[in-house]
């Protein structure tokens, strides 16, 4: 994925999972690596995700996310720590 | 008056400006009553951000707000913009993720005194054939991609050519059902893919069938004209373009994110990101919204028809004996390019719609013959314990709300809130005591949709009512509720 702020890409990175579960019926069990790189006027995401389907008897999807929103979107670092808030549209 | 540092002018009783300032194109306008504005307003970003929509390039005349008002991602709930056409933007933001989003209410020939002691077994079968919740799927067989397209460009005469319709019905739907102008082509294979199963389903979230009594007769000649008569069994069905929908405007979002740069446009809120009408992104979201509003307008076709059938089997009645026929079908998350009047001149526009309903006074050409004297059917739905209403368009909509009006009573409580009130009680109960029957799939939804996490939707109606944006008709009381 590539985005030209971290906060798009974070949102491009998290709808990916959601189309996973809705449309491929997979969900997301393990992220084995994720590397984010800066480039010229652009952010670069690799990630390898461990994926199981999603089995209709046994998993209970309690609720449907239509979508990850950009609203009020900011990664903040504070004492070595990254924080966002995101607001998903259910 | 100020609530939280914005400064609001009282024009009337019920309209309150914000002024034009700083960066704002023009002025906001709100329609509500001191007292809404006092209970709801004082705690919501929405004031805001009929501010942020104010900064639109190309917006014409005001910012406008209905009084079900409330917070949005972008634009509030309940916030109507015009921009030009020639010099304006479209934003995914005006419109919302789930695109066509919208009600449409079936009359039926039925009393309720006689059917309600079969309200529980009606609301079981519908239920059991309408598919609901997350992941709804199946309604109909699976649509191979080329029946999809076909439904992307043609909406409900898809549904109609397939025996799910009848023509009457498309007469009586916003558009005739169809946005002409829809390119698949602009639809990603993401979007297709999550639209293939969806057609006929309602989902999940603050989706509904409900099934209501006309309670109350305002208006006795347009409710005649519109096919309402006191004590009559109708079904209202909100639902809109699922998947698909949610799909395109997440497709486009980021496309307008980067177009933000390209054009150098200063917006207060990414979730307003746009794009100029006649650029090729501007023409390709639009193209691409057209086609998800059309899977909506097939999308609660095929769910009425669907539900008419379940009506023939749980009464043992004939067709022609229920007399299951639609009276109007509403889009209230939309963008379309409208004529109005502004500045003594016609103007052609790009009216966003986002949690408001199209009000069009009878002289509208648009309209079908049978409303020319009426204006157009206003649904309002309410909550799901207390009321909704029918009301009529008017020329003082078009005159002063690029002929639009509210949608529905507004949130006054997140899910969240309404998760953590309703924890404890019997809900499923409370609405049985109130005379209402409900099946969901969880209780979750009950709770997170109680008549309490909504305004009461008289106050809302009321206020377009005595501003004479639009007209009361009828109200309807519920009895049948099915969710997602």
């Amino acid at each position: 994925l590539s985005s030209q702020q971290p906060e798009y890409l974070l949102v491009e990175f998290l709808s990916e999972l959601n189309y996973q579960v809705n449309v491929k019926k997979k969900v997301c069990i393990a992220v084995e690596s994720i590397r984010i790189k800066p480039g010229e006027g652009i952010y670069n995401l690799e990630s390898v995700l461990l994926l199981r389907n999603i089995n209709d008897e046994t998993d209970i999807l309690k609720q449907e996310i239509k979508a990850i929103t950009y609203h009020n979107i900011e990664i903040k670092f504070h004492n070595n720590v990254y924080t966002v808030v995101l607001v998903f549209d259910i | 008056m100020n609530v939280q540092g914005i400064e609001l002018n009282k024009i009337h009783d019920y309209l309150w400006e914000i002024p034009k300032n700083g960066g704002m194109n023009v002025p906001g306008r709100i329609y509500s009553s001191r007292q809404m504005i006092d209970s709801y307003m004082q705690n919501d970003e929405a004031l805001k951000q009929v501010i942020n929509v104010a900064h639109l390039p190309g917006i014409q005349k005001y910012s406008l707000a209905m009084p079900d008002i409330h917070w949005g991602y972008g634009f509030p709930i309940g916030g109507v913009a015009a921009t030009d056409l020639n010099d304006g933007v479209i934003s995914p933001g005006g419109v919302g993720y789930d695109i066509n989003c919208g009600v449409r209410i079936a009359g039926t020939s039925l009393h309720f005194e006689e059917i309600k002691r079969r309200v529980p077994k009606l609301v079981e079968n519908l239920f059991r054939k309408v598919p609901t919740g997350v992941g709804a799927k199946g309604a109909i067989h699976k649509l191979n991609s080329k029946d999809l397209k076909n439904i992307l460009t043609r909406g409900s005469a898809w549904s109609v050519e397939n025996g799910f319709g009848t023509e009457k019905d498309i007469e009586h739907t916003e558009e005739k059902g169809r946005l002409a102008g829809a390119d698949p082509a602009k639809v990603s294979e993401r979007a297709i893919e999550r639209g293939l199963d969806q057609a006929g389903t309602l989902g999940s979230g603050n989706h509904f069938l409900e099934l209501d009594v006309v309670d109350e007769i305002f208006d006795d000649q347009k409710a005649e004209t519109f096919g309402l008569f006191k004590g009559q069994v109708v079904l209202m069905i909100h639902t809109g373009s699922r998947g698909l929908g949610y799909q395109v405007c997440d497709d486009y979002l980021k496309v307008l994110l980067k177009a933000e740069k390209k054009y150098d446009f200063k917006l207060p809120d990414k979730q307003l990101a746009c794009a100029p009408i006649q650029s090729q992104e501007g023409q390709d979201y639009l193209s691409a919204m057209k086609c998800a509003a059309n899977f909506a307008w097939n999308n609660r076709q095929v769910i009425m028809h669907i539900a008419k059938k379940v009506f023939i089997n749980t009464f043992n009645i004939s067709e022609a004996g229920l007399n299951f026929n639609l009276i109007y079908d509403v889009c209230h998350n939309i963008a379309k390019i409208e004529e109005h009047l502004i500045d003594g001149s016609i103007k052609k526009v790009c009216v966003h719609r986002k949690g408001a309903t199209r009000a069009f006074p009878g002289d509208n050409k648009s309209l079908p013959e049978i409303f020319r004297q009426t204006g157009q059917p206003v649904l309002i739905p309410g909550d799901m314990g207390r009321y909704s209403y029918i009301a009529a368009g008017t020329s003082r909509a078009m005159d002063e709300t690029f002929g639009s009006s509210c949608h529905g009573a507004g949130r006054v409580q997140s899910r969240h809130q309404a998760l953590k009130a309703g924890k404890g009680r019997d809900l499923v109960n409370e609405l049985r005591k109130g005379g209402v029957v409900i099946q969901a799939h969880g209780l979750r939804t009950i709770a997170e949709e109680m008549p309490y996490a909504y305004k009461d939707v008289s106050d809302v109606v009321d206020v377009m009512h005595n501003t004479g944006i639009t007209i009361k008709v009828a109200k309807l009381k519920p009895f049948g509720v099915i969710k997602g």
